[in-house]
This record gives structure tokens, C-alpha cells and sequence, in this order.
């Protein structure tokens, strides 16, 4: 059961080089959390409230819904509905992105197979590399602010099944104060993001580049 | 202890926001401060102890709370001075108050911090805190250097994270769990070197932001360049001494094991990269913050390098850490003073010394001794580096780092001259002279480091030893 839940992941990481409207990257974003949450669920060995509702909260609540309602609501309020209403674009074409997918997604899995050992999954340590590495290509084919956070989203994501793939579970302290960053760096990203949009009128980051030497 | 200083902070950062009173928001500040120099002594006086099972009272720890406790005093009261002269509503100094304590916390637990994952949570609440004292004058510019900053900062830190997860792949090979640093040093030895490896790549890369070093060093650049000068001047230090240490830590725990010569090389790459970036972009530079910005970045450059060369090269990256967080602050107050008197920092701005003898002299004493000039203490530090780099004969190296170096000693003193001695060729209000206050402050700086490249200092120099 968990191999699907991992593909579909895989699959939502491929679906966002397809698609260009930044709705149905927030969906996918919601999507993903929900599936965060169900590989979450099937890798825990042992079934603690605590866990199950640190887990719940962290994927369903904050990722798979807060989250993805609260860009929806600035990506609303800033007008923002598709990447093609805008000047700024992908400086790469889309096949090229899909293919760009393919490539990274095919070296995670011989990168995963190759450092192979009994605390990895190499299912999940591929697919999390591969959405850390398809972020941080997001972040610089774009040109749009607001794919700029969606894009550290996907490698937040990326991140939180990179840490179930090793499966190492840090303290709860550290463990909080961590969910506790992840909360406010979303949150401080939208406030200026909104600050950003109301003073330029525009998310291109064309509008990022009065400040140089 | 430690709750009572989390404690105390929260309720002073709270208490802010319900006061109407400028002068007592700023009061509790100064209380704040108080308070955490009284800390900084507590620490020093428990070396070595745990507290709430994450924070231990490490030499190092030790040593850069109390150039936090000291710097934040005097930032603070620059912070008072310079709002009101900008006549800024209430509301944004108390947000800035509140934050500023934050900001405090938030660097104080990096510096605390026995545990990894704890020490990457408080690293990123610098970020957040940090934000926010950057947007501070709300103009658009502001806005876009705040938004590279959280951003890349952001990015920067989620990679560190990255870096701390692929650790824990190998921890856990060893039988381990816990990520605090003296059971990872226990164990160095064990762990393979290939997850050690790529987590000590995205651990630099990730930090890389907080310590201005390649790559991630321009909106380091940026956020000095448009925050208030008493923020400026906290990022060139305090922040700067944070990330230095989040990297510390891992090369610290597994000096020891076979990865140490790889470490090294990387480490070195990327200190002459830092340095010779910050050589050819201060060739351009317009603006005298964004000169003392690059300067900033070519010593965590120069520290970067020393921290490769062995025991002595360690305590000159401690020392050199320690004197340039003391004259680069007092600089960014200086620079603050000639934005007060000529409304901009261009460099095209002449006549200084004429305008403000004290401050003049102040930021000739300043720049000589930043650009290592006995008798200042970064020439102690500086001359400890180029001994171990010329012991150790990699003559590539050295005339690589000279070549740089020599670059910027020409740009900032360039730079510097025509501000200070060129006649003056615009309007000055002489009632926004610096202030006694602030002028004493910046002074003990000054003496403060030439004071530590006269006298060796036993403190100073127990407190290092002991960490190395």
C-alpha cells in the first residue's frame, strides 16, 4: 500500500512540470500533504497518540490544508490565476521539464540503490530527493513569486519524506520546535509576499532588482 | 537558568507590546540586555554544565554570548538614538523592540545548543527574527531585500536540514539516535563517511547564508545594505558568529575521523572563493554599507581558511572571530553617523573628518584596525593565519589570499581617505553630531581591540584553548 502512495507522490511531481496554473499546484500541494500523511501512518511501527496526532497535524492539518488555503487566499486576493496571464514565464519549456523529471527521478533511484543500507528506504529516499532537487529547479526556471513558494513548499515536502525514509526520530522538543519554524517561515513568506504584491502590483520577480552594487 | 532568561525575554518582548511609552519600550530592552549580560556571567561561571538536557555551557558558547550580551547593549541604545531621529511611529518601535529580544533568544540558542536538530530550529528563528528588524523603514527596497533574504534564507536552511537528516543516516548505522554533539564526537569514528560527507555539503551550503560565505552570501549583502545600522551591525557579528558555529559544530565532531583532509579541501575552496568574491565585487562597490558588508565577508573568508589549518589556525578563527565582531559593529555605527549627517552612504560623500572630528578619527581608527593593522587584534589573528599557511607551504594559497586581500586593503583604505580627508563638497546639519553615548560606546570598541592586540588577555585566551 505504501509503494502507491509513494508513486502517486512521485506522480504529483511530475504532474506539477506539466501543468502551468498556479490552482492546481496549490491542489497538488494539498494532495501531497494528504499522501505525507498516509506514508507517514503505514511507517510507524509502533501506534503512540502522541506520534499519530504530532503526524496528523503536521501533514493533514498543516500541509495538506492550512497551507494550501492560505496560498489559494493570497493567490486570490493578488489576482494571481495562471502563470500565462503574466510576462514572467518558465525559462524552460515543458517537455524539457518533464524530461529534466525523468532524469533527476532516474539518478535518485540509482543514487538510493547505490547507498542502499537496513535505515534507508530507498523508495522514499529517491522520490524525497527528487522532490528536493525538482523544488530547487522550480525556484530558478520560474520567474513568478508566487511559484517561488509553492516551489519551497515541494521541497519542504520533499524534506519531511526524506526524514521518513531514514525513519531517525529526533526529540519531541526538537521535533516541535522544528514544525514550530516550518509554521512561521510559511507564514512570514505570505505576509511579505502580500506586502510585495500590494507595493509592486505584480509577482514577476522582474520587479526584484533595484538592489545591486 | 536558562528558563529564567527564556522566561524573563518572553515577558519582556510581551510587555512591549502593551506600553505606549517609547522610552520604556526601550527601557525594557536595556533591562533585557542587563539581564543577559548577567547570564553571560552565570554561563561563564557553569562551563561545561547541561541544562534541560539540550543546552550545554561550552567554552565557545560561552565566548560568543558574551560578544552577544555586549554588542546588543550598544546596538541597542544606537537603536534608541537613531529612531529618534528618524521619528519612527510607535508601533514600529515596538515591534522592533519585541523582535530585537527575539532575535537575542533565537542566537542565544544557537549558541547553547547541544543537539543539531535544535541548534538548524534556533538558526532558522534567527531568520524570522531577523526579517523583521530588516523591514524596519518599510520602503520598497526595504521590501525587496527582506524578501530575497526570508527566501533564500529559507531555502538556504531547509538545505541544512537536509544535511542533518542525511547525519542521522549515519548515526543510525552506529546504533545512535540522538544528534547532541558529544555523542556524535563519541561515535565519530564509526559512522561512514560517505553520509558524513554529503551532510557536511548541504550543512555549508545550508549555513552558508548566515556567515555571508559562498554561495549563498548576496542577500547576506543585501539585508546589511537596507537594514537600520544597529541590525547592520548585529548581522556583521553576532549572526555572523552563529553561523560560523552551526558549521563549527560538525567540523569540531568529526575532525578526528578520516573525512578531516576532505573537510579541508572543501572548506578551503570555499574560503578563498569568499574571499576573492568579496575582492572583485568591492571593486564596484557604491555605498560605504555594502563596503563594510564585503569586508565582513572577506574575514568569515580568512576564518573559513583558518579553520583548516590546525589547532593554532582554530585559535586564530576564534580570535579573529571575536575582534572583527567588535570593530565591525562599532564601524556600522560610525557609517550610521554619517547617514545621520549627509542623509545618504554613497561613496562619493567627501569632508568627513571636517563635519565630525571624534567620528572621523573613530572610523580611521576603525577601518585600520579592520583591515588588520597592529596594533590592532585582528592583526594578532591575521598574523597567526599566514604563519600556519606559510608553515605549511601551499604557496598557491597564499599568494592567492595576498592577491585578494591586497584588493580590498586598497579599496577600503581608498574608500576611506576620500571620505575622510577629500574637502567637503555638500551641506551638513552639525546638531545631528554623534552624541556623547554613542560616542564613548564606539570608542570602547575601538580600545577594546586594540587593548586585545596589545595584552593578551587569559580570559579570552582560556576560553578558546579549552574549545580547540
Amino acid at each position: 500500500m505504501n509503494a502507491l502512495f509513494i508513486l502517486l507522490f512521485a506522480v504529483s511531481i511530475f504532474y506539477f512540470s506539466i501543468s502551468v496554473n498556479v490552482k492546481t499546484y496549490i491542489r497538488l500541494l494539498g494532495f501531497q500533504g494528504v499522501l505525507l500523511f498516509l506514508i507517514a501512518l503505514n511507517g510507524l511501527h509502533e501506534l503512540s497518540y502522541i506520534h499519530l496526532i504530532f503526524i496528523a497535524l503536521e501533514t493533514l492539518v498543516f500541509k495538506g490544508i492550512l497551507i494550501p488555503a492560505y496560498l489559494l487566499n493570497i493567490s486570490k486576493k493578488n489576482k494571481v490565476t495562471n502563470i500565462k496571464n503574466f510576462k514572467a514565464r518558465r525559462k524552460m519549456k515543458g517537455f524539457y521539464l518533464i524530461l529534466t523529471t525523468t532524469l533527476v527521478f532516474v539518478s535518485t533511484i540509482f543514487l538510493g540503490n547505490l547507498l542502499k543500507n537496513d535505515f534507508l528506504d530507498v523508495k522514499i529516499f529517491s522520490t524525497a530527493i527528487t522532490a528536493v532537487l525538482m523544488g530547487l529547479i522550480f525556484i530558478v526556471i520560474n520567474k513568478n513569486i508566487t511559484i517561488h513558494i509553492i516551489s519551497f513548499i515541494i521541497i519542504e515536502n520533499g524534506v519531511f519524506l526524506l526524514a521518513l525514509a531514514i525513519g531517525n526520530e529526533m526529540p519531541m522538543m526538537v521535533n516541535t520546535a522544528i514544525l514550530l519554524d516550518l509554521f512561521v517561515s510559511v507564514l512570514v513568506l505570505g505576509v511579505f509576499f502580500n506586502k510585495l504584491t500590494y507595493h509592486f502590483h505584480n509577482d514577476s520577480t522582474d520587479i526584484l532588482s533595484k538592489l545591486k552594487d | 537558568m536558562l528558563y529564567v532568561y527564556f522566561l524573563i525575554a518572553v515577558l519582556f518582548s510581551g510587555s512591549i507590546f502593551l506600553l505606549k511609552n517609547k522610552k520604556w519600550m526601550h527601557f525594557l530592552v536595556y533591562g533585557f540586555n542587563l539581564m543577559q549580560l548577567i547570564f553571560a556571567i552565570y554561563l561563564y561561571r557553569h562551563l561545561g554544565t547541561f541544562e534541560i538536557a539540550y543546552f550545554k555551557y561550552d567554552s565557545i558558547s560561552v565566548l560568543f554570548a558574551f560578544i552577544l550580551a555586549i554588542l546588543s547593549f550598544v546596538a541597542a541604545v544606537h537603536y534608541q538614538i537613531y529612531e529618534y531621529n528618524q521619528q519612527q511611529s510607535i508601533r514600529t518601535v515596538q515591534i522592533h523592540n519585541a523582535v530585537y529580544i527575539g532575535f537575542n533568544v533565537a542566537l542565544m540558542g544557537v549558541y547553547l545548543s547541544s543537539q543539531y536538530g535544535l541548534l538548524w530550529a534556533f538558526v532558522e528563528a534567527t531568520t524570522l527574527t531577523g526579517a523583521t528588524l530588516i523591514y524596519h523603514d518599510r520602503k520598497k527596497i526595504v521590501l525587496e531585500a527582506v524578501w530575497k533574504y526570508v527566501f533564500a534564507c529559507s531555502v538556504s536552511i531547509t538545505l541544512a536540514f537536509v544535511g542533518i537528516l542525511l547525519l542521522s543516516v549515519a548515526v543510525q548505522k552506529v546504533g545512535l539516535s540522538d544528534l547532541s554533539f558529544d555523542l556524535l564526537k563519541s561515535n565519530a569514528l564509526q559512522m561512514d563517511p560517505i553520509w558524513l560527507k554529503s551532510a557536511f555539503l548541504f550543512i555549508l551550503v545550508g549555513f552558508s547564508v548566515k556567515m555571508g560565505i559562498i554561495p549563498m552570501f548576496n542577500v547576506d549583502i543585501d539585508a546589511k545594505d537596507v537594514a537600520p545600522f544597529p541590525i547592520s551591525a548585529l548581522f556583521s557579528s553576532v549572526l555572523l558568529n552563529a553561523g560560523f558555529l552551526a558549521v563549527y559544530r560538525f567540523y569540531q565532531m568529526f575532525q578526528i575521523t578520516s573525512i578531516k583532509p576532505w573537510m579541508n579541501h572543501v572548506l578551503l575552496i570555499a574560503g578563498v572563493l569568499t574571499l576573492l568574491f568579496a575582492a572583485a565585487y568591492l571593486l564596484k562597490v557604491k555605498n560605504y554599507k555594502r563596503m563594510y558588508a564585503y569586508s565582513s565577508m572577506e574575514h568569515a573568508g580568512l576564518v573559513i581558511i583558518a579553520l583548516t589549518l590546525g589547532k593554532v589556525g582554530i585559535l586564530a578563527a576564534f580570535l579573529h572571530l571575536t575582534f572583527h565582531a567588535i570593530v565591525k559593529s562599532g564601524l556600522f555605527f560610525q557609517v550610521g553617523q554619517i547617514m545621520r549627517l549627509n542623509n545618504r552612504v554613497k561613496i562619493n560623500i567627501t569632508g568627513y573628518f571636517y563635519q565630525n572630528p571624534f567620528g572621523g578619527l573613530l572610523l580611521l581608527f576603525g577601518s585600520l584596525a579592520i583591515l588588520g593593522l597592529p596594533p590592532s587584534g585582528l592583526f594578532i589573528s591575521e598574523l597567526l593565519i599566514f604563519k600556519e599557511l606559510l608553515l605549511q607551504q601551499n604557496w598557491i594559497l597564499v599568494v592567492l589570499i595576498l592577491i585578494a586581500l591586497t584588493v580590498i586593503f586598497y579599496i577600503l583604505l581608498k574608500d576611506v581617505f576620500k571620505l575622510l580627508f577629500y574637502p567637503a563638497t555638500q551641506k551638513f546639519e552639525t546638531d545631528l553630531k554623534g552624541t556623547v553615548v554613542e560616542n564613548s560606546l564606539q570608542l570602547m570598541l575601538v580600545v577594546l581591540s586594540i587593548y586585545f592586540g596589545i595584552f593578551q588577555n587569559h580570559y579570552l585566551f582560556d576560553l578558546i584553548q579549552a574549545s580547540i
